[in-house]
């Protein structure tokens, strides 16, 4: 028997509202679409064609082996269907290894003005040096760094954001709306402490 | 060396085809040999503000189609020599516009005269692209409005992606025009201020050019504002003119009129 191991990152949402819930997973469709979506509630018919036409996976109502907040990805064993000849390349049975759809790319640098209709769209961290106008939009797998003013929008799905105060700028921290009055730091620190999402401002202990 | 400029704003309305009329008499003004085209294909509006539509005989596309010479359609402006004007098709549409063509156009017209004003039309579509296309340089209008701001944002983005010297690796220059500027109503809070724009745009500023009745009047006289000595949009319109031409003329911000009738009739007279 071979088998492999996958690290899958499951993305973990309610059904009570089909339509807030279809708006919201259209809003976040860059974010979520790698992921195993684990849905919890009923299931009806045009909620499923409207996941298939987006080509999502997803689970309902399964239970998870989820060891709490802090962990949200969990392996996934699975038979290896591969034929013969492609096993024997693979002799380790269980590898460590990160698949390659799972890597993320290097950091990616916007240096200068992001304008208006301009989407910055990338599988990693994002460093954005200048203002990101009304608009604009960054939309990554990782973090997002944005040091100058921020009137568009960001939506991370990675470890933080670190953003400077914004009222005008629409901020989606793994899809969770963030509250410009609470951006009251030069600059923010947003990201998880355990199940909370939590503002700090950037200390110098954090750079080091 | 001649110098294309295409004068672009994205959004519609907000004073594209005035500041080209008004710049291409100035540039005249200067001595200097000027033309000034209207790219708003089928929406053709320059040739009446500039005073010339019963001139209009051949038109830029025909010339580009080879229907008449560039030198029957080129219509010379009484008010100063050294203006010339290529007007805009008014029957066709945008969709006639055709890369190769507006370039060799282009470089003609760069043999003839040291500026080449283009009129681009509102909106990014098909037309704004053919505009900015092979130009040097693009002179950005805007209205102190967020709208007006957004809409040109646009514009410089796909400016900076789009046209020709970008692909080649170089950079178009972009210069602002503010236009229809009220400093009492950015007093009051009412308007944005003009640093905030500069901030959000984040390019060179050209001018500032106030909101000025006369310059409607102007423009249904066929008389471009920048004739009228007095008028204040005329004198900013005409140290633009200069900032073109490389003069070191320094911006002059429109001031607010300092309280009641009396600050008001200074401010007009000074
Ligand atoms: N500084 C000013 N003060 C007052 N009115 C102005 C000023 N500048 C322009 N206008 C008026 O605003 C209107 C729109 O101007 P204009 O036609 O030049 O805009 P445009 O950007 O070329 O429009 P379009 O996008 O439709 O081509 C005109 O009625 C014009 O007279
Ligand atoms: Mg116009």
């Amino acid at each position: 028997m071979k088998c492999r191991q996958y690290n899958v990152k499951i993305f973990e949402i309610g059904l009570d509202d089909p339509n807030s819930f279809r708006d919201f997973i259209d809003a976040n469709l860059v974010l979520i679409k790698n992921h195993l979506l684990s849905l919890k509630g009923t299931l009806d018919e045009t909620t499923k064609e409207f996941l298939d036409e987006r080509g999502l996976k997803y689970v309902c109502n399964m239970e998870l082996p989820l060891p709490g907040r802090g962990v949200n990805e969990f392996c996934l064993t699975k038979s290896d269907e591969s034929s013969d000849s492609k096993a024997e390349e693979s002799s380790s049975v269980i590898t460590d290894e990160e698949p390659e759809e799972f890597k993320m790319d290097p950091l990616k640098i916007v240096k200068g003005p992001l304008r208006s209709g301009q989407y910055i769209q990338h599988n990693g961290d994002v460093l954005s040096t200048d203002r990101i106008n009304s608009g604009a939009k960054i939309a990554a797998m990782g973090s997002v760094v944005a040091l100058g003013k921020v009137d568009g929008d960001i939506s991370s799905a990675g470890d933080c954001i670190i953003i400077t105060p914004t009222k005008k700028g629409n901020i989606l921290f793994h899809g969770t709306r963030i509250d410009g009055e609470k951006l009251i730091f030069p600059l923010n620190l947003i990201r998880f402490e355990g199940d909370d999402i939590v503002i700090k401002p950037i200390s110098k202990k954090e750079f080091n | 060396m001649s110098k294309v400029i295409a004068v672009i704003s994205g959004k519609g309305g907000v004073g594209k085809t005035t500041t080209t009329a008004n710049i291409g008499l100035g540039i005249a003004m200067q001595m200097k040999q000027c033309v000034v085209v209207d790219f708003d294909i089928g929406q053709r509006n320059l040739d009446m503000i500039l005073g010339l539509e019963n001139r209009v005989v051949y038109d830029m596309v025909q010339v580009m189609d080879g229907e008449a010479a560039l030198d029957q359609a080129l219509i010379r402006s009484k008010a100063n020599r050294n203006l010339h004007f290529l007007p805009a098709s008014q029957t066709k549409d945008k969709s006639v516009l055709e890369s190769a063509k507006i370039k060799q156009l282009l470089d003609e017209l760069k043999k003839k005269f040291e500026y080449v004003i283009l009129d681009a039309p509102a909106g990014i579509e098909s037309g704004f692209e053919h505009t900015i296309e092979f130009a040097d340089s693009a002179i950005v209008v805007v209205n102190p409005e967020v709208s007006s701001i957004r809409d040109s944002d646009r514009a410089i983005g796909i400016l900076d992606s789009k046209s020709q010297l970008v692909k080649d690796g170089k950079e178009v220059e972009k210069k602002l025009i503010i236009n229809r500027f009220d400093p009492d109503m950015v007093e009051k809070g009412e308007m944005l201020d003009s640093d905030d724009i500069l901030e959000i745009l984040g390019i060179e500023l050209l001018g500032i050019v106030p909101e000025d009745k006369g310059v409607i009047d102007a423009s249904n006289q066929g008389q471009p504002i920048i004739m009228n000595e007095k008028s204040q949009a005329g004198k900013a319109y005409k140290r633009i003119s200069k900032r073109i031409c490389g003069n070191k003329t320094p911006i002059v911000k429109p001031k607010a009129s300092k309280g009641g009738i009396m600050g008001r009739l200074k401010g007009i007279f000074s």
